[in-house]
């Protein structure tokens, strides 16, 4: 398979420096925990040599299902994974024998006071050392419209920050009752 | 009008891209509106005579039908009997009616005759019926055909199942009709059936004839239905009202009932001429599959005729001795069709169900060992069958399911063996044991696959069964057969071992020579296959399943080996055991003194030792899995019975297996022990990544625990804390890490000596815990608790934790907490830190909830343990909410019943809690300022109200446990659920409202006895009448009313409704007669009205309206009876 061979050629994402990923045997993966799946690409793997950007690229996944299988009744486990892209909700799904490895990303989630929402649409964000960061969008759907309303009717609002592969988002936020005591 | 009906049944019929979706609209209003047309009758005659448009003749049918039913108590006699006889004419008019039609309109004749006999009990059916039989009799081929479609309808009708439509009657009378029915035209269609059978056998070829053959159907449907029919003999009306729900279970499960009849058919039935018509109509029809299913379900509900009609032993013996020879001749001079098998396998499971082998052996001409030697032919040829499906998989599986009817009527005769003469049963048990054998393995002693595809590249998903589940009964009845004849079976399967397992050997040497070849490649695998299937079925050969039970060595096998023992060198067997990896023949051991079941368990210590040197040598891409699963399988069901048992179980134990596996004495027993934690050892480190071989060497781990006497020895192997070690060090993510810390904790059950235990414990735990308080300790752990290395140990450290608790024992509880001790203060705050990692946060709660389950029983509540528990279970749910409460994030929107596992690990918490204190409430002492169970249920409670959604409860397995907790939480505190704030009784009580209808009868039982709890404290805390929660009592009674009277209630919860109710009435005497009083008056029909007043009366007679438990005895009976009564007449069919 040329997807497996283009495996070795590592992608770099993002902000340079310390790997976004580390390996781990593809058993000791668990639902709800993150891989990388590839993103298939409908192009054949000849095209690839001619343009470079086509390559396969992985996204950082959470693992909404898990199953394995094998070929044949004495044949060795294989693991099926599903994951859903944290960033973008978008499905991917990989097949894996059990006893390879699988890139994990690192994924961090951190707590942000939320202290303004600009014009435009970005968010003040002070970390627990009171650091402020602007760099970061209100989120799509439901979520953005409860935090528009929460912050305009007055709450004190803790944004949940994911972040991984260079890629952030916040994608949970809580009234914070931490300032009340 | 008719027109217009006309062309709307067009578009209605018409493709989809002809018409719109606003035209079938319309179309579909016409009739809808056509249906609730008043007094259609000549409306719908004008239609039935001049419309050629068979749906509109259709509605027409049903339209009749419908008014009919509603105005029944208004028509005159005369226009009924005009009607009916127009429809029966019009059907004879109009032969060439479309059928669905014409059986439209004779389901409205039937329900005619039906409501028509509840008045003149069944006097005009009755002759209606013998219209029909000379219509049958002596008509022309259509007009039989006709009356047999008559037939069926009222048949259909008078039945007891949905089958039969509304027809407006009580079930009371339904069922006075229906037995009305049974009593007189029944048996009198059944035989001029079989009178019609008798003339169209005569005939020589009778499927050549299409007529003959659709009138041939119509005659075995009905007979069968007869055979099939529920016949009742219970005159109560109680016994009726359960009766129902019995019928319809019985009719889902497509189990047909015995033929159980009362004694009046004893004339048409014990007849043998009827038995051998049967015989000779199936003889007739076989080769048609349509009609050959009838006739065989008609002989198999033959064969399991019970009831009075056969009371007489005599009359018994003349039936079955009648049925038996006519099967045997029949069976004797046929080969049975694929298409017969599984009908032949019902009549066989059917007759040795119904009719016991001690009866059979007493009938005359040897018929008995006939039927048996039948029995063995068909089942050696269904198993072959069987086998054939399995290895081309078909979706067909008709050999394997008579295969297992067949070894279902095999365990009745082999139940019985003990009344057989000797060796009766010899024979065939070594054929079928032979036959098992040789369907599973390879060729050339074998006959596995031949003739089927090559599945070797097939995929198999993990939800597929294994093998050892998915033919576990056959396996188990195979193992009786083999125990039937150990002298065969258990050499046999020895040598067959012993064989593959040299082969193997030797394949796997070539494998690491490098002269492998892709043949040698099938070769194995066929090995691998054959000795799977070798190790499932001495598995089950040598030892019972024991699910629940005590495991016990099988009697026959220890007999067998006690008798064998004079030939039998005791030293031979321990030297051949316990000298790895040598064959007999190389011990130079005679094989005849060898005991039978040490042979085969060193055949498998060798299998076990040729796998684990494969993988010491790295070998795994070549070896199997599945056969590393099937051999700690056999492994751990085999030393669940033979392994250090209660010897006290046996009176005679062979000296050979004494030595071997049982004596304290002996040290072969511990040696044996050992091998079996290496081998569970060295499948974790050699096969780190399959789960399930990881699970099942877990499972061999904790059998060799599960008894304090196999615990004891196990401490002194060397082999547990091999185990233990290899857990220390274990790759991150080993599988089934918790059920083996759980094993090696368990073995602690084993020390007496109490410090010795708790040193043994801190020698196996102490590792994690040091870990774990290693990484929360570091000064940075705020700040590498994001980390993801620290968050997978973690992960593990407390899957170790988890299993560890579940070990927990009365007399381990202490150590073990004392051990986890500085790890479980610590989990509040490990909470907090991760309230953003689901799997951690879930981990932590399943840890406390086990430890709640496990060791808080065997606690007292106010010692230091349980005081530290609750704190720590305080906390975390502080923590909990104070994460939760107001957090809203992207996936909230739930779309998996995973998502809200925290909450459910929650309520399973607050379930242990309450029922921990429920069965120890007395030994409280209020004196001392400790925390409460209570406390921590209610303050649970408030955490999940806030958080509950109707969404969430739709969950089925958080809705149960959800109410599962409120009750009980009720039941063992009433007096704080009674004072609740608001805040917390406004949603605790909406929560039991809907309960009540909303989420099937196990949840509606629960807020039965949540609201019977609470009442029950109400009634003796009259204070508490008038405050809100009072208020809410007070509703529950009308609205609990309201749902029995209209039968809203699932029947399964009314018992506890009758304890709520009973306790609701006594707080609430004055409201309980204003709602009676509401409740009569709004019944319009005198009839009913007066029942109803009687039916009230009657459920508070004699009887105080003080909740004590006499009363509320007395109240259950009346209550029932009311029910029963008030559905009776209310609860319209």
């Amino acid at each position: 398979m040329a997807d497996t061979q283009l495996d070795d050629t590592q992608f770099e994402t993002g902000d340079s420096g310390a790997s976004q990923t580390y390996p781990m045997q593809c058993s000791a993966l668990r639902k709800n925990g993150f891989v990388m799946l590839k993103v298939s690409v409908g192009i054949s793997p000849s095209s690839f040599r001619f343009n470079p950007s086509l390559i396969p690229q992985s996204r950082p996944c959470k693992i909404v299902d898990m199953s394995t299988s094998k070929t044949g009744k004495h044949g060795h486990a294989k693991v099926h994974l599903v994951g859903i892209d944290i960033f973008s909700s978008k499905k991917y799904e990989d097949i894996c024998p059990s006893t390879h490895n699988m890139d994990v990303p690192f994924v961090k989630r951190e707590d942000y006071q939320l202290t303004d929402i600009s014009d435009d649409g970005y968010l003040t964000l002070m970390s627990d050392n009171g650091d402020l960061r602007e760099d970061l969008k209100v989120p799509d759907g439901e979520l953005g419209e409860q935090l528009r309303s929460d912050f305009d009717s007055g709450k004190d609002l803790l944004c949940t920050v994911l972040k991984s592969c260079g890629e952030e988002c916040v994608i949970a936020l809580k009234t914070n009752t931490a300032l009340e005591k | 009008m008719l027109r217009e009906l006309e062309v709307a049944s067009e578009i209605l019929l018409a493709p989809p891209n002809i018409v719109t979706k606003e035209q079938r609209q319309s179309a579909e209003q016409i009739f809808l509106n056509f249906r609730k047309t008043k007094a259609p009758y000549v409306l719908c005659r004008h239609i039935l005579d001049t419309s050629r448009v068979d749906y509109v003749l259709f509605e027409a049918a049903g339209l009749i039908k419908e008014t009919l039913i509603r105005d029944w108590s208004m028509l005159q006699e005369s226009d009924v009997l005009s009607l009916r006889q127009y429809l029966l004419q019009y059907v004879l008019n109009h032969l060439s009616l479309a059928p669905f039609v014409r059986e439209r309109i004779l389901q409205v004749i039937a329900v005619m005759v039906k409501r028509g006999s509840v008045d003149d009990f069944g006097l005009e059916r009755s002759s209606i019926v013998a219209e029909i039989e000379s219509l049958i009799l002596h008509g022309d081929t259509v007009k039989k055909s006709l009356g047999c479609s008559i037939i069926t309808a009222l048949m259909q009708e008078y039945a007891t199942t949905v089958k039969s439509s509304d027809a407006g009657l009580t079930w009371e009378t339904h069922f006075k009709v229906k037995k009305q029915f049974e009593a007189s035209d029944l048996k009198r269609i059944f035989k001029f059936c079989i009178t019609a059978f008798s003339e169209l056998i005569k005939a020589e070829s009778v499927l050549n004839d299409p007529q003959t053959v659709n009138l041939l159907r119509s005659l075995l449907s009905i007979t069968s239905s007869v055979l099939c029919w529920g016949f009742i003999s219970a005159s109560h009306i109680l016994f009726i009202i359960l009766l129902i729900g019995i019928f319809e279970t019985v009719y889902e499960s497509d189990q047909t009932p015995a033929l159980r009849l009362i004694s009046s058919w004893k004339d048409i039935i014990v007849d043998e001429k009827l038995i051998s018509c049967f015989f000779q109509v199936h003889w007739k029809v076989r080769e048609n599959t349509d009609l050959s299913h009838y006739s065989l379900m008609c002989l198999a509900q033959l064969a399991s005729l019970t009831g009075p009609v056969v009371s007489d032993m005599q009359v018994k013996s003349r039936f079955i001795s009648c049925y038996i020879s006519n099967l045997i001749t029949f069976l004797k001079s046929i080969k049975v069709l694929n298409t017969e098998a599984l009908g032949f396998a019902q009549v066989f499971r059917k007759l040795l169900t119904f009719y016991s082998p001690t009866l059979l052996v007493t009938l005359p001409n040897e018929l008995f060992p006939q039927l048996v030697q039948e029995l063995q032919r068909l089942t050696c040829h269904f198993a072959e069958g069987a086998a054939y499906e399995e290895t081309i998989c078909s979706e067909d599986c008709r050999f394997i399911e008579a295969f297992e009817h067949l070894l279902e009527a095999w365990v009745s005769v082999l139940q019985c063996s003990p009344i057989y003469p000797p060796g009766f049963i010899k024979e065939p048990a070594v054929q079928i044991f032979n036959t098992y054998l040789k369907c599973h393995l390879a060729p050339p002693d074998g006959s596995r696959g031949q003739g089927g595809a090559d599945h070797n590249e097939e995929e198999i998903y993990e939800t597929e069964e294994p093998d050892r589940v998915r033919f576990k009964e056959q396996l188990i009845i195979i193992g009786i057969f083999g125990r039937q004849v150990l002298e065969h079976s258990l050499p046999l399967v020895a040598k067959l071992i012993e064989e593959r397992t040299e082969r193997l050997q030797s394949q796997l040497q070539r494998v690491f020579a490098q002269t492998y070849s892709i043949s040698d490649s099938t070769q194995t695998v066929n090995l691998f296959e054959d000795l799977h299937w070798l190790l499932l079925v001495t598995g089950h050969l040598v030892a019972q399943e024991s699910e629940g039970e005590q495991a016990l060595i099988p009697s026959d096998l220890m007999t067998y080996t006690v008798q064998q023992s004079q030939h039998i060198d005791v030293q031979a067997n321990i030297k051949l055991l316990t000298t790895k990896g040598m064959t007999p023949s190389q011990l130079q051991v005679p094989l005849t003194s060898l005991d039978g079941m040490i042979r085969i368990l060193s055949a498998i210590l060798r299998l076990c030792e040729v796998e684990s040197q494969a993988l010491e040598a790295k070998l795994v891409s070549v070896m199997s899995p599945e056969l590393g699963s099937t051999i700690v399988w056999f492994l751990s069901h085999w030393a669940k019975s033979y392994l250090l048992p209660i010897d006290t179980l046996y009176t005679e134990v062979s000296p050979a297996l004494d030595a071997a596996f049982i004596s304290n004495e002996s040290t072969v027993p511990n040696w044996v022990m050992n091998q079996l934690l290496e081998k569970v050892e060295a499948n974790l480190r050699l096969c780190p990544n399959e789960t399930a071989l990881a699970k099942d060497s877990a499972n061999l781990l904790l059998t060799l625990v599960d008894k304090p006497k196999k615990a004891a020895k196990i401490l002194n192997c060397s082999g547990i804390l091999t185990v233990a070690r290899f857990l220390h060090n274990a790759p991150r993510c080993q599988p089934a890490r918790r059920e083996l810390t759980r094993g090696v904790t368990l073995a602690a059950a084993g020390e007496p000596n109490q410090t010795k235990r708790l040193e043994y414990l801190q020698q196996v735990l102490s590792p994690f815990v040091d870990r774990a308080t290693e990484i929360m300790s570091s000064t940075n752990f705020k700040k590498e608790c994001h980390e993801e290395s620290v968050r997978l140990e973690l992960i593990d450290l407390l899957e170790c934790f988890t299993g560890s608790i579940q070990a927990s024992s009365s007399s381990s509880a202490g150590c073990i907490l004392q051990i986890l001790n500085p790890v479980i203060g610590r989990l509040p705050e490990l909470l907090s830190c991760y309230s953003n990692y689901s799997l951690l946060v879930e981990l932590i709660l399943e840890f406390l909830t086990e430890s709640a389950k496990r060791t808080l029983w065997c606690l007292e509540e106010d010692s230091q343990n349980v005081q530290f528990l609750y704190k720590v279970f305080l906390n975390v749910m502080q923590a909990y909410a104070r994460e939760n409460i107001g957090r809203k994030s992207a996936s909230s929107i739930i779309s998996e019943e995973d998502s809200c596992r925290d909450l459910l690990l929650i309520l399973e918490l607050l379930t242990s809690i309450a029922s921990k204190n429920f069965l120890e409430k007395i030994s409280l002492d209020e004196s001392v300022e400790t925390v409460k169970a209570v406390d921590i249920c209610i303050f649970g409670t408030e955490v999940i109200a806030p958080l509950l959604t109707t969404e969430l409860l739709q969950f089925p397995q958080f809705c149960l446990k959800f109410y599962a907790m409120v009750t009980f939480t009720a039941e063992a505190y009433p007096e704080r659920m009674s004072t609740v704030p608001d805040s917390l009784l406004v949603p605790i009580m909406t929560a039991i409202n809907l309960g009540l209808t909303a989420y099937g009868p196990e949840v509606c039982s629960q807020c039965c006895d949540f609201i019977g709890s609470m009442s029950l404290h109400l009634s003796s805390h009259p204070e508490l009448v008038n405050t809100s929660f009072g208020n809410y009592m007070h509703d529950f009674l009308k609205r609990m009313f309201h749902l029995i009277i209209t039968c809203q209630m699932n029947s399964d919860c009314l018992m506890n409704a009758s304890k709520s109710l009973f306790h609701l009435i006594c707080c609430f005497q004055q409201s309980y007669h204003q709602l009676v009083n509401e409740i009569l008056s709004v019944q319009t029909e005198d009839v009913a009205r007066e029942r109803l007043t009687n039916a009230f009366g009657e459920l508070t007679t004699e009887l105080n309206l003080t909740p004590d438990r006499a009363n509320l005895l007395k109240f259950r009976d009346n209550f029932e009876k009311f029910v029963a009564n008030v559905h009776g007449f209310l609860l319209v069919k």
